[in-house]
């Protein structure tokens, strides 16, 4: 039986020399695919044959779509990593992630602390409201303090500038 | 509502025009292929509500095509488009005036959600774009890569916690990070999913 795609490392070399540009083009292809076949998924008779082709078409397309996200890309060398103090803010920790941070979520102050006091080698800023932030700085690292109610881009430029 | 969508794949124009169209009856889409075609079509239409501009394509030039947009349609909603964006290219299209960043993987129906968010004057950021389904693993920080593998191992917290030096509830902050990156609601869930998506040392 000859090896499945993704076996060897030969195949694994390929995934890493894709270039941007084929994979922008190849993306732009599967909206396509994915699109007109959702379409067609939602105007054809349920229960057809015909229905069940398209909602064929749609998973794979959907599938494709997920190998494309898997195609290492290069991670920023030097990532701001924060420690996001709330559950408040825990809307925006995937948020802050696509604008670049690494997020790791503390559920309320006394959580925070409780990871403070162990180490803090793991984090460069501890973000949070006011209310929340109280007490943490005596762990020595920058405070981020964060309005209630502020979006990501707002929150992600308090971040970065409390670190300096 | 009117929205004029610059990419230069037609296909992709057509099929995000027909979905928004479809989804959202009486909104007129406008399509343009390059940035000097959007702003043609911006000055001759200044009824344009949003304009959603694809990362890559003539005349973007990185993102000099949205601040050359922004320069000269200072009051114009405009959105990021791309599914290969860089973290400090979609920071850098808010620093820009951009209302918000949406990726191609959207659906029809987040993405129209998405349209209404940035038209009634909020920003938009999705989740991370490369948080869901990436099997390489590389959206966990590395505390959360280390955690992972123990729990493949089925230890506890605890033990966890005493391979790594940290303390047990260090440990549950990163067992928390991982699950939602996972969107599991627990561990057990959480190590599935792993298995599953071929998350492996």
């Amino acid at each position: 039986m000859p090896p499945s795609a993704g076996d060897s490392a030969d195949d694994k070399a390929v995934g890493r020399v894709v270039p941007a540009t084929f994979l922008h083009d190849l993306n732009n292809l599967l909206t396509a695919i994915h699109g007109y076949s959702t379409l067609l998924a939602a105007d054809l008779p349920a229960g057809g044959l015909e229905q069940d082709f398209a909602a064929r078409i749609l998973a794979a397309a959907e599938e494709a779509r997920q190998l494309v996200a898997k195609v290492p890309r290069p991670r920023p060398a030097a990532t701001l990593r924060v420690l996001l103090v709330g559950g408040a803010l825990a809307r925006l920790a995937g948020s802050l992630e696509t604008l670049g941070l690494e997020v790791t979520l503390a559920g309320s102050a006394r959580e925070a602390q409780g990871a403070l006091k162990a180490s803090t080698s793991d984090w460069d800023v501890v973000a949070g409201t006011a209310e929340t932030l109280a007490g943490l700085g005596a762990y020595g690292l920058p405070l981020a303090t964060v309005p209630a109610g502020a979006d990501a881009v707002t929150v992600d430029a308090l971040i970065r500038g409390a670190r300096g | 509502m009117r929205l004029l969508i610059a990419d230069d794949h037609g296909l992709v124009r057509d099929a995000l025009s027909s979905h928004i169209e479809r989804q959202a009856p009486g909104t007129v889409v406008v399509g343009a292929a390059s940035v000097d075609e959007a702003v043609s079509a911006l000055r001759q239409d200044r009824a344009i509500d949003l304009l959603i501009l694809d990362l890559r394509m003539p005349g973007m030039n990185g993102l000099d095509g949205l601040q050359r947009v922004r320069t000269e349609f200072p009051l114009l909603k405009v959105a990021l488009m791309s599914g290969l964006a860089r973290p400090d290219e979609i920071r850098g299209a808010f620093t820009r005036g951009a209302v918000g960043f949406l990726p191609k993987t959207l659906s029809a129906t987040e993405l129209l959600s998405a349209i209404q968010t940035m038209l009634a004057g909020e920003r938009f950021i999705p989740a991370d774009i490369n948080t869901a389904d990436t099997a390489d693993g590389a959206s966990f920080t590395r505390r959360e890569r280390e955690v992972l593998d123990y729990l493949l191992q089925g230890r506890s917290n605890k033990e966890i916690a005493r391979s790594l030096e940290l303390e047990e509830v260090t440990v549950k902050l990163h067992v928390r990070g991982i699950c939602r990156k996972l969107g599991a609601k627990n561990r057990t869930q959480a190590v599935m999913r792993a298995v599953e998506m071929g998350i492996a040392s």
